[in-house]
């Protein structure tokens, strides 16, 4: 066993050239070291998104069933005065280690990024008063909280029907 | 020692009153004055910012644990500033690929690290590979820009396997995600 664990240490990698395992010469780092390669760099907003939603939502807004999805959704929530303010009282956007100003910004992003086709004709972007303000009053209860948003939503006629913006993809659920 | 110290004092109580006797005001306010203009400009130089970011979480570990690009078998690989549990590139992986049967997480955590070859600081998804029982191979613990459990999505003593196929835990992977 030990000399199997020594061999991947040291011999393996070599031998595996061109299967997925990937050695450390033929990592990016030896590209930054040796020819000074640049990564694309990532914008001051994108960062914020990437440090605090991007792990579960993932990088295009949408990722696995048990995460809502942003891409192509998020919008409708910006047609009711309660849905605007559902967005920014969610507890992981209420409570992001975000200045007001900067969760304004990221908000706005996003929504433009992932969602501009949903949005509410003539949209106002968020302040970072409003974001403030907003802030200022958690939800009690989100998963209820949820559910009156976007029943107003269909009221509205804003949606068709609930499942429009189910919580989880799978069908039937808030 | 206590001598060491009053002679230091004496030192530079005879400097500044030297210098206090001898320079004008106005040659004070005008190198200062300089010295204000000058320091100005010396973040557009093209120097290493390393020391700039020094109070980061992320550059304070690279510092400490003399961090480095070329072995990502070894804790103090750049890229593990922030990882917990066992790296993959000890298990049959890579520093971004999950070993052979074990499928990487669909949800991450993202944190930064510093590069010391180029000094700058790049975004880093901490994605576990899941789906295999664990592999107990060098186990690491970075904890740059970790926030404790209650704020889970930037804690990383929780298992991401979350969305995967499987909840088991196998090893952690660090991918790039861009540079910042």
């Amino acid at each position: 066993m030990a000399s199997f664990a020594l061999a991947i240490s040291f011999g393996l990698p070599l031998a595996w050239a061109g299967t997925p395992t990937v050695e450390p010469e033929t990592v990016p780092d030896v590209l930054i070291r040796q020819h000074g390669t640049r990564l694309p760099k990532v914008a001051p907003v994108e960062e914020d998104y990437a440090r605090n939603c991007q792990g579960c939502h993932g990088h295009e807004g949408h990722s696995v069933t048990e995460v809502p999805r942003l891409q192509g959704r998020a919008g409708w929530f910006t047609h009711t005065r309660e849905g605007r303010a559902y967005l920014v009282q969610v507890p992981n956007v209420q409570q992001a280690a975000l200045s007001d100003e900067r969760l304004a910004t990221m908000l706005n992003w996003l929504l433009a990024q992932f969602s501009s086709e949903q949005l509410k004709p003539g949209f106002e972007p968020y302040s970072a008063a409003e974001v403030h303000a907003l802030r200022a009053q958690p939800l009690e209860s989100v998963i209820a909280r949820r559910r009156e948003v976007i029943d107003g939503l269909v009221r509205a006629g804003v949606i068709p029907d609930a499942t429009a913006l189910a919580f989880s993809l799978e069908p039937g659920r808030y | 020692m206590a001598k060491g110290l009053q002679f230091m004092d004496r030192f530079f109580e005879r400097m500044s009153r030297r210098t206090a006797q001898q320079v004008s005001r106005r040659h004070f306010l005008s190198g200062l004055g300089a010295a204000m203009v000058g320091s100005t400009f010396l973040p557009v130089l093209p120097v290493s910012r390393k020391a700039q970011a020094a109070d980061d979480p992320a550059a304070a570990w690279a510092k400490q644990v003399e961090a480095q690009t070329k072995d990502p078998r070894a804790c103090n690989y750049w890229r593990y500033c922030s990882s917990d549990g066992y790296l993959c590139s000890c298990c049959g992986g890579g520093p971004a690929t999950c070993p052979p049967g074990a499928v990487p997480s669909p949800t991450s955590w993202v944190g930064s690290c510093l590069n010391p070859d180029d000094g700058k600081m790049y975004l880093i998804a901490y994605r576990d590979c899941c789906g295999k029982d664990s592999c107990p191979k060098c186990n690491c613990l970075g904890t740059a820009g970790e926030k404790p459990a209650y704020i889970p999505q930037l804690n990383n003593d929780i298992i991401w396997c979350f969305g995967a196929s499987s909840m088991i835990y196998h090893c952690s992977s660090a991918a790039i995600v861009g540079q910042i």
